[in-house]
């Protein structure tokens, strides 16, 4: 079948079309582009206007090709736009190292991450989360964990005293979450017991770069059939694996709490420099970085929790959440944390 | 406690080349901590050595000045010249050659010495005082040497020592001493222990008859033994004694009281030495009365309470009993006749003595432990032999021993497998046996049964479990194998410490920096942020001991905190801020104690940034604030009302804000407040540009969060956009009406794009211009049905709030 006059017409109309897209070289002449060509007044539109007066039997071909050649046109068109967007034609004026445009940022505080990263590894090994107050009892804070008053171990953990003149017993601020061993053992009449307890403890003493008034522990304790030092030392050893690094290690050294029995003192090896490094800024040359005190719970407190020593047996222990944080963070001024300071904070 | 090398290496044979710093983590691992090593003499110059002076003679042109001969061990003596006043011939002296280095004895500063002409005569050395050792600061005279100082040595190697600070552990009593130390270094290092020489005592002519010794109550005074010595005297100490008691810190006095101090140092027992004279027949060990006093030998008048536990000689108090003497029995220049005590107070009773006159001596520092009774009989007859042997002292009368009850330490049985059970690892019965031994219990063993007796000195052993702390800290506990807990993970105990977290979180992701401030504070600070009335009604718990006045009393509110981070960060130059804490506050309660309500508290202060994130100079606001908070609770999922002024009464919550603030409600309770400060509240912080400050009780946001919310599952089909625009009275609040349209059918969303005032309307209307989706879960809405709809809802609005549509 010949091709009508209006059939030719219209692909030599289109092949110019196509023709002059491909010379297009920016977005502007592009949109001027489509817009004579496939816009609403374009050429495709004007061309399609005369469809009526065709005899019928062209008619339809006509409309096929015109809507076949429409198709190309925009397709060609999409093409060429993704060409064009692609292309680094105009470097100019385009810089991507000028600064983004920032969100504004929080942040937990460091003591929170550093405590949370406790806490997260203890739940993994079971532990359940618990709290308890700030201010204590005398006997819970002291007497239940077998410091008696006048007891020279008392100068271990030097005491905010409260004003509590109207209470039977001598109130204060806790000076370490140890006494929620007692709480928990007094709400619970069996074990078994695995829980980590953080808070806010208090120290009457003097501020200087390692100490603090105030201060955050993690207690732990574990009571069950059958626990062992060395269950504690395993769970201490995995604990540093898991905040520390694979390779930590861990030592026990003695020490003496009176609630506890054995009682040790813990460290880890510096993961900084392995203790090769006498001048390391992290362990002080010494190879190692002493973080927390524990035991294994005296059996006379455990008898007093009204279990019985000879079947149950536990350890528990206590860190220092800013000891482990300076460590892991590389602050060597524990009075950065409390002074809130932006230029330290917006660092976590 | 101050441990010499020197003196240890009595005790145990040490090898001469010993790495301290491995001894130091030996003994800190096992035993006690070593908190510090001191080289001492390590720093002295090789060119000071000990001389000895073979004539004195005087300066031909100055008075104070003398002429030293000095035999150093070289060829040749020297002759130098010396102002000391104590020098004379015979002595050893610290002798620094000219080209040594010393101290300045007055500024302590280095300096060498150089070969110069004093007076006209020539000097190429001097005789050194304590001062110009870096001893001590005495520069009264030179130090004079032991008389079997070897000449030439050097002095470093002659008076040098490694000094251990060892920090004994309150259970230990018997550690604190020379001995204490040697026996668990004997044990660790398994060497022997060389136990000091002790005789049993033995008089030589009874001419003194001791004081009748008189306790009533035995538990405040469980042993007291004491002998009468005669023929001594209060010459100076040789000088062997006194290099020992400096090194462990303590004053050289007379030979009498040296005595009493170094054998309290070697064996751990504190003596005390009255003069025999100065006593009645009768020593009393009692509670002091209120109203009696006593001169302590430091020349103070004591007022003395019930307390105080006091040696009287049966008509006033002449000592306060192992804490301090008193002035009128103390041994003085005329003294020949002791009488020497050494007793067993009740730790509690001298404890509470030296607290309440701040009196910790090296005494009460041992008694308050808790020493074992037997060794007030060993340190008489260590003192009784060191007076006879070196003093020529004579005991003068019997011992006299008060012990109504002697201290036996416990036996302690248990099954041959128990301590491998509390310690986790496996011992064999040889190794346990061999540690035993080393400490000195006694042991015996069946097959059943183990039978362990702790020695005499050990006061702190009375279970199995101190059996075992002694097993593995000598066994080391780098053999401790390290095991996971064998049993069950216990069951999960519900509590809202995650939730919190949760909380922690959505202000974090808000963009709110978390800060953690203190507890305490002052009434002042607290009288700035809340009204006067709730204080006076709750008054916050107040410290009795304060280390200081700006940490006086428990917080009753975190607000205070807050705005002293603002002031601190504006100051820093800090240009934007949004902070806030989740913390305690504390109020007292009658009959129980404070209770502790956890509340959530921050601001906005600063300003807004450009493309730049710099700065500009329009402040960020309350609704910067606002939005802020919206952002943290809708990812908590509540979603809140704020009440304006008109709807609320004037509340405690809004205290120091401005009209621009807000009691915040979700789910129609009351969850908190959020509001602009009043510049002038802001000002008594130093802030001088606008904050917006908001706070919550955690409680009311778990509960609420606690709370179900059901999920609404977004429709697929096409939804309306329709705007309106509303003219209302300017009291009328936007919320009010927002809350009406959501109420409305088919309505998925609202947001207000416009507030105008002006031309064509009143000065007392607003017109606010609302964006509304429209979408029916199910079916395409028409044009018609939501025409229907919205004027539906316009009726509503208008009745409600008056607003009436602008066309």
């Amino acid at each position: 079948m010949p091709e009508h006059n209006s059939t030719t017409e219209l692909k030599t109309t289109t092949d110019q079309a196509r023709l002059r897209l491909s010379s297009l070289e920016n977005l502007d002449d592009l949109e001027t582009w489509r817009l004579e060509v496939l816009g609403r007044h374009g050429l495709l539109t004007n061309l399609m206007k005369g469809i009526g007066d065709l005899p019928n039997e062209i008619r339809k071909e006509f409309g096929q090709i015109a809507n076949q050649e429409r198709a190309n046109l925009e397709n060609a068109y999409t093409n060429r736009l993704l060409e064009l967007k692609n292309t680094p034609n105009d470097t100019s004026g385009v810089d991507v190292s000028l600064p983004g445009r920032l969100p504004v940022r929080g942040a937990l505080h460091p003591i929170t991450q550093v405590r949370r990263q406790i806490l997260d590894v203890f739940t993994r090994l079971g532990f359940t989360t618990i709290e308890g107050p700030e201010v204590e009892a005398d006997s819970y804070n002291f007497g239940k964990l077998r410091i008696p008053p006048d007891h020279p171990a008392r100068d271990m953990w030097d005491t905010f005293w409260l004003d509590g003149s109207h209470l039977d017993e001598k109130i204060l601020l806790r000076t370490h979450t140890s006494p929620m061993q007692i709480r928990y053992m007094e709400s619970h009449p069996e074990p078994p017991i695995r829980i980590a307890v953080p808070g806010r403890c208090y120290r009457y003493e003097a501020t200087d770069a390692t100490h603090e008034w105030m201060l955050e522990q993690v207690e732990l304790l574990v009571i069950d059939q059958g626990i062992t030092l060395a269950n504690l030392k395993g769970t201490l050893q995995e604990w540093a694996r898991q905040m520390f690094g694979a390779d930590r290690k861990i030592m026990m050294r003695h020490s003496y709490f009176p609630f506890v029995e054995p009682g040790v003192e813990v460290a880890i090896d510096c993961f900084d420099c392995d203790g090769s490094d006498r001048s390391c800024g992290i362990c002080r040359g010494s190879g190692w970085l002493e973080l927390l005190g524990a035991g294994m719970v005296h059996p006379e407190i455990i008898a007093e929790a009204g279990y019985d020593p000879d079947v149950y047996s536990g350890f528990a222990a206590g860190m220092g959440v800013e000891r482990v944080a300076m460590v892991l963070q590389g602050v060597t001024d524990i009075r950065h944390y409390h002074d809130n300071r932006h230029p330290f904070l917006s660092q976590f | 406690m101050l441990v010499s090398l020197k003196w240890l290496r009595e005790y145990l044979d040490l090898p001469t080349e010993l790495d301290i710093p491995e001894l130091a983590e030996l003994l800190t691992s096992a035993s006690a901590e070593v908190e510090g090593i001191e080289y001492r003499g390590s720093e002295w110059d090789s060119l000071i050595q000990v001389g000895y002076v073979t004539d004195v003679s005087p300066h031909p042109d100055a008075d104070k000045l003398r002429l030293a001969t000095v035999d150093y061990g070289a060829d040749e003596p020297i002759t130098v010249v010396c102002g000391a006043p104590n020098l004379d011939r015979g002595q050893r002296i610290a002798f620094a050659q000219a080209g040594a280095t010393v101290k300045n004895a007055q500024t302590g500063d280095n300096v060498k010495l150089k070969r110069a002409k004093i007076r006209g005569v020539e000097s190429s050395g001097m005789v050194l005082s304590e001062a110009e050792l870096g001893l001590s600061d005495s520069h009264d005279g030179i130090l004079v040497l032991d008389k079997n100082a070897p000449i030439g040595m050097k002095l470093g190697e002659y008076l040098g020592d490694v000094i251990l600070d060892v920090h004994v552990w309150p259970n230990r009593p018997d550690m604190m001493s020379m001995v204490g130390i040697a026996r668990e270094l004997a044990a660790i290092l398994k060497l022997d222990l060389i136990s000091p020489a002790v005789n049993d005592l033995k008089i030589v002519k009874e001419t003194a008859a001791a004081p009748a010794i008189r306790i009533a109550d035995e538990t405040e005074c469980q042993r007291y033994t004491g002998v009468v010595i005669t023929n001594l005297s209060t010459a100076p100490s040789p000088q062997w004694m006194q290099e020992r008691l400096q090194a462990a810190g303590m004053r050289p006095i007379n030979s009498i009281v040296d005595v009493t101090n170094y054998v309290m140092l070697e064996i751990g027992q504190p003596l005390h030495a009255f003069d025999f004279h100065r006593l009645t027949n009768l020593i009393e060990v009692r509670a002091a009365s209120s109203h009696e006093t006593i001169t302590t030998i430091d020349s103070i008048d004591r007022s003395l309470s019930t307390e105080s536990l006091v040696i009287s000689d049966g008509s006033q108090p002449i000592a306060l009993a192992g804490v301090m003497g008193g002035i009128d029995t103390e041994v003085g220049n005329d003294t020949n006749t002791i009488f020497l005590e050494a007793a067993n107070f009740n730790p509690i009773r001298i404890r509470r003595t030296a607290q309440a006159f701040n009196l910790h001596s090296e005494a009460s520092r041992r008694f308050e432990r808790g020493l074992s009774p037997k060794l007030a009989e060993l340190a008489i007859q260590r003192a009784v032999q060191i007076y006879t042997d070196h003093f020529g002292g004579q005991q003068a009368s019997t011992f006299s021993d008060f012990y109504p009850q002697p201290f036996n330490p416990p036996t302690i049985s248990f099954a041959p497998n128990k301590i491998q059970s509390i310690l986790g690892m496996p011992l064999t019965n040889e190794e346990i046996s061999t540690i035993l031994q080393a400490l000195e219990y006694e042991f015996s063993q069946s097959d059943e049964l183990y039978s362990v007796t702790p020695p005499l000195w050990r006061t702190d052993v009375f279970r199995v479990e101190d059996v075992a702390e002694d097993i593995v800290r000598l066994v080391g506990y780098e053999k401790l194998p390290a095991e996971p807990i064998a049993a069950p993970i216990p069951l999960w105990e519900p509590n809202s410490i995650k939730a919190r977290d949760r909380v922690v979180d959505a202000f974090v992701q808000a963009g709110c920096q978390e800060v953690i401030s203190y507890s305490l504070t002052t009434l002042e600070q607290l009288t700035k942020i809340m009204p006067i009335h709730l204080i006076e009604s709750n008054p916050p718990v107040a410290l009795q001991n304060p280390l200081s006045l700006e940490r006086s009393v428990l917080r009753t509110s975190l607000r205070h905190s807050i705005l002293e981070i603002i002031a601190k960060q504006i100051k820093d130059g800090t240009k934007q801020i949004a902070i806030f804490e989740v913390a305690r506050v504390f109020s007292s309660n009658t009959g129980t104690l404070p209770s502790e309500k956890e509340m959530v508290c921050g601001a906005v202060a600063g300003y807004q940034t450009d493309r730049w994130n710099q700065a500009t100079s329009e402040s960020l606001n309350f609704f910067d604030a606002k939005g802020l908070v919206d952002s943290a609770l809708s990812v908590l999922r509540l979603k809140n009302i704020y009440e304006t002024e008109s709807e609320s009464a004037v509340s405690d919550l809004k205290f120091g804000m401005t009209a621009q603030s807000s009691i915040i409600k979700s789910h129609e309770r009351s969850s908190g407040v959020i509001g602009e400060m009043d510049p002038k509240l802001l000002s008594e912080f130093g802030i001088d540009i606008p904050v917006t400050l908001f706070e919550f009780d955690l409680s009311m946001i778990l509960e609420m969060m606690s709370k179900k919310t059901s999920i609404k599952i977004p429709a697929t089909t096409p939804s309306l956009q329709q705007d309106i625009s509303l003219v209302v009275d300017e009291s009328q609040s936007a919320g009010q009406i927002i809350e009406i349209i959501e109420e409305s059918p088919l309505v998925t969303n609202t947001a207000i794009f416009d507030i105008y005032r002006g031309e064509p309307f009143e000065a007392s209307q607003k017109s606010i211009s609302i964006r509304i989706d429209w979408q029916a879960p199910n079916k395409t809405l028409t044009g018609k049905e939501v025409s229907k709809l919205l004027s539906r809802l316009l009726l509503k609005l208008e009745k409600e709030t008056g607003a009436i549509m602008r066309t």
